[in-house]
Order: C-alpha cells, then structure tokens, then sequence
C-alpha cells in the first residue's frame, strides 16, 4: 500500500512536470505564432538577455538584424548538417557544447520527433530551449526550395525603415554665429539641420538572396543642397548571393570580412568581456552582407566564396572606396611651396562643419585579401591575407605622428597582414587560436597571437581561458580580436572565466583578466598593467522572475585626469600615472505578469579611486515598466532613472530600450533623472509605427556638453519617430 | 657589487619581507605547490599540508600522508622557503605536524605547528586546532619566539563547502613595543567540487591591520594522471595620503602530476611587478581505500 502511494506521488509530480514543462514550451510557440509584432518581442527579449550579457551587443545594429534574420530562415532541426547550425553558433544562442549535443543525440537516437524532445538532449536546459527554439523547425515544414528566379528576386520579403531623430535642445552647433561674438553673418558652425535621418531598403528571400540599400544623414549634416546636392551624405548598397552552384556566397556592393579571432580583420561590432562563457570565441562566416551605418568599417567591391570540396572553401574579395583623412595645406611663399600633412583616418562619418567636410574622401582605401579554409567537425584550419593599400601616405609630414605614444602606430601607404587560425575540438575541450604577421612592406613588421580554450568540466561548471600577445610593433587596420585596449596592439594578458550552474535556479558567473601593456599610449605615459574581476550571482526561482547581483572591479595604470590635477593643484609638466581602482555593484530585478507587463528594477553604484584624491562615487536606480499585450496593437516601454554620480570616472552605463534596431547604453554622470518612453503601434501587417521621448535633468549643470554639441541649459529632450513598412 | 648598489638591493629585499610578505599573511603561507597554484585559497583543502592551512582538513585526510615543499619568491636566490607536512589518521582523529623555514641566515623565521582534526555530525562537519611555534630571527637584532594556536571548522553543503580558520587570535606581542605584534588572521573560504574532476576554489582572508585580500582558484583534471590549475590573488595595498596605490594581483597557474601512491605539483606565481614564484612540492599518500567499482552497466 505504502510502495503504491509512493508510486502515485511520483507520478502526479511527473505528470506536474510535463504539464508545465508543456505548458511553458506551448506557451512560448503560441506567443510566438500569433502575430508579427510578437515575434519581434519574442527575438527582442532575447536580445535583450544577450545585450544584459554583453552590453557591447546592444551597440550593434546587426546583431539584432541577425537574429530576425535566423527567425525567418529557421535551421531544420533533424536534416541540418553541422556547417547549417553555425549561423545559431555564431549568434551566441547555441554554444558548442550544446550544439555538439544535440548532433550526438540525433545520431544515437535518431529524429527529434517535437519540441518537448528537446528536453532530452543533455546539456540543453530550458534556457537553452527558450532562447533556441524560435530559430529551429522542429517539424520539418519547411520546404526544400526550388523556386524560379523570379520569385526568387522579387517573391521574397520587402521590408523600408525610416527614422528621424533629432535633439530637441538646442545646441550651440546650429546657432547662427552672427549672434555670437565672433559672428560672420548668418552662417552656422554645423552647415545643415539637427534632423538625423536614416533609411533601410532591404529584400530577403530567406537566406539565399539579399539585396538593400542604406543611406543616412546625420545630425548637422546638409541634406539635398551645399555640400550635400546628393542628398544623403552616406549611402551604402549590397548584393548578396548564396549557394549558387559551388559558390557559398558572391558578394557585390558591400560587404563584411570576418576571419579567425578578428585579430586581422572582423569589420563587425565584436564581443567583449563578459560573464557568459562563449563570447571569449569569435566565429563566423568569413563572407556576410552589410546593411550597417558605420561609414568605415566595411569593403566596397565584390567577394566570393568558393567551395572547393566538401571541407576546403575559398574566399577573396577586393575593395576600393574613399575614406575621411584630414589634410591640412601650407603654402611657404618665397619658396612657391606647398607642404601637405596627412593626419590619420577619420572613422566617425560625420560631415557636419566645412572642416569635417573638408576631410570626406580625401584619401582612397584598397584592400585585396583572401581565405583559404579546410574545415570538418572537430577540427577548422585557414590561412588568409590582407593588404591594404592608401592612396596618400598616413602621417606624411605631421607632426602627431612623432609623439612617443605614436612611434608604433601605422603610418605610411600599404600594409599587408597574414595570418593562420585554427580550432580544434578535443573530448570536452575547445580549443581556438589565431596567429596574425603584420609588415607595413617598409620599416615595421610585427606579430601577434591569441589563443584560448573553453572547457565543459562538468555539466555544471564551465570554464574559459584565453591568452594573448600582441607585440607594440604589430599593425592592423580592421581588427578586432578579444582584448583590453581599442586597438590590437601592444597588450599581453590572460583572461579566464568560469560558470556554475549548482542548482537549477541559481547560476555563478565570474571572470579575472590580468593585462601588461609594454609601451605607453595614448594618455598613459608609462607601460602599466592592470586586472579585473567580475562575478555574477542569479537567481531565477521562474520564468517571470529573476533577481541578479554582480560586482565588477578594475584596477589599472592611467594618467592623472585633467579635473582631479586641478583638484590637487598639481601644476605638473610631467603628467603622473597612478593605479587606479573603478568598482560597480548592480542589482538587478525583474518580474513579468501575465506575459504582457514586465517591471524591472535595478540599483547600480560605482566608485572610483586615483590613489591621490579622494573617492569619488556614483548612484544610479531605475525602474523599467514594458507592457506588449497581445492582442492589442499598442506598446510601451518607459523608464524613470535617478543619478548622483562624482566624477566621469566613475560613470555609470544603462542599456536602454529603443525603437526598432536602434539601441543605445548612455553612460551617466552628474546628478540628475533621466526619463524616456517609447510606443509602437502596429497599424496593420505590414506596418509598423514607433516613437520615442527621451529627456535627461542634471540637477547641478546649466549647461551640457561643449563645443558644438554644448546646450545652454539643464535639460536635454531627444525624439524620434519611425515608420517600417515590409510585404 | 659596491656598496651604492647594496643598499637599494637590501631595502628591497627588507620590502619585499615587510612590505609585501608580511602584508597578505604575517606568517609565511606555505599550503604546498596545489594550493599555490590556487592563489593559497586552501581553507577548504584537506591535505598534509592542512596542519598550517586549516587543521580541521586533516580530518578528512583518510590515510598516513606526507609532503614537501619548496618555493622561490621572484626568482631571487635568497628569498627560499622550505616547508613539510605531515598527517597521520587515527580512530580518534587526525593528529599532523607541520614545519617552514624562511629566510637567510640574517633574517629567517620559523613556523612549527602541532595539529589535530576531527569530523562531527556524520562527516558533515569537520573541526580542528593546531598550536604553533613562531620564531622570528635577525641575529644583528636577537630572536622571539612566540606560541600561538588556530583554530578552524568546515562544513559540508552538498557538494559545497564552507570552512572558516583563525590564526593567533590572541595577537601576540613580537616586542616589547605595544605596536609590533603577530596580527591574527581570519579566513573564510567556499569551494565546489561537483565530481572529482573539477574544483572551485574562493576565500576571503583578513590579517589584522591589513587590507582583505580574496584568493581563488580552479582546478582541473584534464587527463588521468594530470590536473591544471589556475587562480588569484589580490594583494591590496592601502593607498595613503601622498603615495600612489600599488594594488596588483597575482596570478597563478600550476599542475598536478599524479603517480599514486606520489604526487607531484609545480606552481607559479606571477607577481606584475615582481616576477615570477615558481614553487613544487611532493606528496605521499598512504593507499586509498577503494570503493567497489559502480556497476553502471547494469543501470543502463
């Protein structure tokens, strides 16, 4: 009797389990087939638990893209090969582990027959499952596609985006300078209007054809008259093509190389540190569209793809475009002589005053490079090259380019870069690495290298570990490997990172980074090294709740700030490099009701220590209300945030919620509230409206920002509006 | 070498004893090459070498164990220490011995400790005490000696631990000067080991009149015979007024080769500024008890 009510307890509670894991797993695929504008909040919250992750995301404008991208072009689950599930890989929502799981479970036990079999594959949890499942087909509806070329060009999917933004403040950029002192008659410092407007054509059909245009004015920036009778300042077109005979991909118009670790070349936004275990690895495609705005890192020309055999690919591109460089002219009279000084390349695109615009295209860009690629399941090795070559000389005749914290920096007309990289996968053992040569065909050639594993220990405990070295000598213009300093050069240091799962609710994250820098650089003058820790502690008894707290510590060799010299009345020459201490603390809460309001709460405070001064503090604490019905065609998101902050170093960041692919992490200081409220309006099912206010009050200021960009009072309102309309 | 080279040379060396040795710990840490290589976060270890960390370790050590131990501090040839542990398990507890000298012949010290270990409430708890011999040498100044005592506890959680240890709680004078005294230390740590593959290391330490430091560490067992490791320690200093902050952490990675019934570890650490610690010690581990092999064939 007592054996048979055991049994009946066991299997109620069984029965418990699958309904609510049912209950969970249905809920989630009913959200997300119902409507467009659900699908977006399904892949916004997802990308909202990645930019929480890794705040540096939030900053990318394609990752977002990406992601809607995989939505639309789901990966069938039981017929993808392992190269087809890489695009997932390389989006962060599956790891390797992970993904060598599920290829292990499908080939033990064959087809995975529904979702709630997912379950069953080891190492896939329900957070896997959550952030996966939109972008697999579990069913196999998904026709093969064979379709005719015209449906193909044109049967596709359509989708138009325009924005505008402006700042509603006035800033002292767009004043007329016969108000000011220095007038010279009704002339303005920007030549255009603070309007900043923003267009995206794109068409898709699934991942076999892209093609769009992008154009954009910025802020300050002429539009249709002056120095911009083009209209848009920046445009920029692509072309993308896949699969098409042994081509992988051909690329016409603009395009993005990826290779290796970035330490050579990765014209994307890239990850950072940060407390999930896979970002430490990049991985890519080599070849990939571009439909971004930054107006330097991409190629312009053409790029192709290869499949040379079932593991070799082979990719080569060439670009040719002009790029932002300022030139300045003298002309020594009695000599009859022209002295031209090229200073460096101006990545930021923006053309808004006569002297920026003088700078637009002033120098022209070739690059030419290629990949060769062998690649199997375990094991991926490739070999590439990059040469770039300017038009004018970097640097030529100026005089910046001689100052100590420079003597390393490229300068001159070409640049070639080599470079071999590898993974390898080993048991529970990851393995990846990247060796990179640089020669600037003249005077310097450098190395650099970086390599790291990340290791499954237990079903519990993950762990990372990455080491590099980049030699001061080394150059490169478009890298953008995993390291501490901006550029890629001129760091050593040794990264691990480790995650712990103990109980199903409860997770530990935690990270140390230790990095020596052997030359001085800019603003640091002296070689120093410096460490940082961060560990993570969440709590997450629900799906509509969880609770975070996370502590963050940084302590390196950097100049004396300008406003803490002042502070000391230190009246040195000599500028003094002190260790110093930057902690944070966050905690983070978040609770969702009903699937369709979510409120979150979080306390930040920072500190910040020079070793001379005293320390300097900041509080910052906001409250979040989102609310998506799902019947109604109306949304918000709205925040109210408080700040009291000492010192710029000790600034605060807050990712913020924006309207559709635009996101942002403003840093604070000051004290002060800031306030924004963002709603979208689905017209119907093909159009999409959004809106955004956004004001910041600083309490002790009456005047922000400086120079141009200065506001001559104590608030700061930005609004923008945007329409999207797809069929 | 003339005697305007010798002078910065000896202040070094007496800042790095005073400064830097004696700022995370006033006795030298000497937990053996594993825990080294873990940052000294061995609160939690259970090791011949838990006589000095934690005496309530030893009463997990489960048969006769032996270890010794060397390190070289900043690949200077006068800055050896040279310890050995010992423990030995009775019916009625864990009883182990412990020794390091450090030094040279013009300023050593030497720490001597006697300890013992027990478990309580069906393994789920562990207690120990150690009493120690202190002895400070600068022939040109005399020597003191000092005897102190420690005390610890660990707790089992699952597959968590938490262990706490005291060290000279009663802060001995070292001179008749009120001020110069052997500061207590308190530790706190946590580890976890979910399987005997991997273990998670983290401890806070606080020696009196000293800022806290926090250590930690990984370990791993990648193939049979060899463990990895890796781990911190942070080494705050106070930033006074005047000074500038020397706050660094050293980093440390080691590994264990092991060849039962003798186990061999190497470590390193690795100082910003200072350098390189390498340091080995080499254990012997009477026999283990084996437990009969799972059938796991049948359970599938």
């Amino acid at each position: 009797m007592k054996k048979n009510y055991n049994n009946n307890i066991k299997g109620f509670c069984q029965c418990i389990c699958i309904v609510a894991i049912t209950f969970l797993v249905n809920g989630l695929s009913i959200y997300g087939q119902r409507l467009n504008q659900n699908e977006l909040k399904e892949i916004q919250d997802i990308f909202e638990f990645m930019a929480e992750e890794d705040e540096e995301i939030a900053n990318n404008d394609t990752y977002f893209e990406k992601l809607v991208d995989l939505y639309d072009d789901k990966v069938n689950i039981n017929k993808a090969s392992y190269d087809d599930f890489i695009p997932l890989r390389d989006a962060l929502i599956l790891s390797e582990k992970e993904l060598s799981s599920l290829l292990n479970y499908r080939e033990e036990v064959g087809k995975i027959i529904n979702k709630y079999e997912l379950q069953a594959i080891p190492n896939w949890d329900l957070n896997t499952i959550k952030r996966a499942l939109p972008f697999l087909d579990v069913k196999g509806e998904i026709a093969d596609f064979n379709v005719t070329t015209g449906q193909l060009l044109f049967g596709g999917k359509h989708d138009l985006f325009v924005r505008y933004s402006r700042v509603l403040s006035e800033q002292q950029g767009y004043q007329l300078k016969d108000t000011l002192p220095d007038g010279s008659g009704g002339k303005s410092n920007y030549l255009g209007s603070p309007n900043k407007l923003y267009m995206r054509y794109r068409y898709k059909y699934g991942r076999k054809i892209s093609y769009g245009i992008t154009a954009e004015k910025d802020a300050g920036e002429e539009f249709f008259k002056g120095t911009q009778r083009q209209g848009f300042d920046y445009y920029s077109g692509h072309l993308f093509i896949r699969d098409v005979g042994r081509f992988k991909g051909i690329a016409l118009g603009d395009y993005r190389i990826k290779i290796g670790q970035g330490l050579t070349c990765w014209t994307d936004v890239s990850n950072g540190k940060s407390p999930s275990i896979e970002t430490i690895k990049r991985q890519s495609d080599v070849l990939e569209p571009y439909t971004s705005v930054n107006e330097y890192l991409f190629f312009r020309g053409a790029a192709a793809t290869l499949r040379l055999n079932q593991k070799m690919e082979l990719t080569g591109f060439a670009s040719f475009k002009n790029v932002d460089n300022t030139v300045d002219r003298d002309t020594i009279d009695e000599l009859n002589l022209e002295i031209i000084r090229i200073g460096s390349i101006q990545e930021t695109g923006n053309h808004r005053t006569e002297s920026e615009f003088d700078n637009k295209g002033q120098n022209t860009q070739f690059n030419a490079g290629g990949d060769l690629k062998w690649e199997n399941q375990k094991f991926k090795l490739s070999f590439s090259g990059l040469y770039t070559r300017f038009d004018k000389e970097i640097g030529d005749n100026n005089v910046r380019f001689l100052a100590p914290y420079n003597l390393y920096r490229f300068s001159g007309n070409q640049l070639l870069n080599l470079t071999v990289n590898y993974k390898y996968s080993k048991g529970n053992i990851n393995f990846f690495g990247e060796t990179s040569y640089s020669d600037n065909l003249g005077s310097q050639s450098g190395l650099a290298t970086l390599n790291g594993a990340i290791i499954s220990m237990h079903p519990k405990v993950d762990f990372s570990i990455l080491h590099r070295y980049f030699q001061p000598e080394y150059q490169s213009l478009f890298s953008d490997p995993f390291m501490e300093s901006s550029t890629a050069t001129n760091e050593q240091g040794l990264f691990f990172g480790l995650q712990i799962k103990p109980h199903k609710m409860w997770t530990v994250q935690a990270y140390s980074d230790y990095y020596t820098h052997q030359w001085i650089r800019y603003r640091v003058d002296a070689p120093t090294n410096g460490h940082e820790h961060l560990i993570q502690l969440t709590f997450k008894p629900s799906r509509t709740f969880a609770i975070y707290g996370r502590f963050d510590t940084k302590t390196e060799g950097n100049n004396l700030s300008s406003d803490t010299e002042k502070e000391l009345e230190l009246d040195n020459e000599i500028d003094i490099v002190t260790n110093q201490r930057r902690n944070r603390w966050r905690l983070d809460l978040r609770l969702t009701l009903e699937k369709t309001l979510t409120f979150k709460t979080r306390l930040q405070t920072s500190s910040f220590e020079n070793g001379l001064s005293p320390k300097k503090r900041g509080y910052m604490l906001y409250q979040d209300i989102s609310y998506s019905p799902l019947s109604f065609p109306l949304s918000f998101d709205l925040r109210y945030a408080l700040f009291d902050i000492d010192a710029f170093e000790a600034r605060i960041y807050a990712y913020e919620k924006d309207v559709l692919y635009a996101f942002s992490i403003p840093s604070f200081n000051n004290r002060g509230r800031r306030f924004y409220l963002n709603l979208r309006y689905k017209l119907n099912g093909n159009i999409t409206l959004w809106a955004r206010y956004a004001r910041t009050t600083y309490d002790n200021l009456d005047e922000i920002s400086t120079g141009n960009e200065r506001i001559l009072d104590n608030k700061r309102t930005d609004v923008k509006a945007q329409i999207r309309v797809s069929f | 070498m003339n005697k305007f080279y010798i002078t910065p040379f000896l202040l070094l060396v007496i800042g790095l004893l005073f400064g830097l040795q004696l700022n995370a710990q006033n006795v030298v840490e000497s937990y053996g090459a594993r825990a080294a290589a873990l940052g000294n976060s061995a609160t939690c270890h259970s090791d011949a070498f838990s006589t000095f960390s934690n005496q309530a370790g030893l009463a997990d050590v489960e048969e006769m164990s032996v270890g010794v131990f060397g390190e070289n501090r900043f690949l200077i040839p006068d800055l050896n220490s040279f310890a050995f542990g010992f423990a030995l398990p009775t019916k009625s507890g864990t009883f182990g011995v412990a020794a390091n000298y450090y030094g040279i012949e013009t300023y050593n010290t030497l720490r001597a400790t006697l300890g013992y270990g027990r478990t309580l409430f069906e393994e789920k708890m562990n207690i120990g005490a150690g009493f120690d011999f202190v002895n400070v040498n600068v022939p040109e100044y005399g020597s003191k000696a000092i005897i102190t005592f420690g005390v610890g506890v660990q707790f089992k959680i699952s597959d968590f631990m938490i262990a706490g240890h005291v060290f000279n709680p009663i802060q001995s004078k070292t001179t008749e000067n009120e001020k110069d005294v052997l500061s207590s230390t308190l530790k706190l740590g946590i580890s976890y080991v979910p399987s005997q593959t991997v273990g998670i290391y983290l401890e806070g330490v606080k020696t009196f009149n000293y800022p806290a430091s926090f250590n930690g560490g990984v370990e791993y067992n990648v193939l049979k015979k060899l463990e990895l490791r890796v781990g911190f320690a942070t080494l705050p200093s106070r930033i006074v007024d005047g000074r500038y902050g020397t706050d660094v952490a050293n980093l440390t990675v080691g590994a264990g080769i092991i060849l039962d019934p003798i186990r061999i570890d190497i470590a390193n650490k690795f100082h910003p500024v200072l350098g390189h610690s390498p340091s080995v010690s080499i254990s012997y581990s009477g026999k283990k008890k084996t437990n009969p092999p799972v059938p796991t064939d049948i359970i599938d």
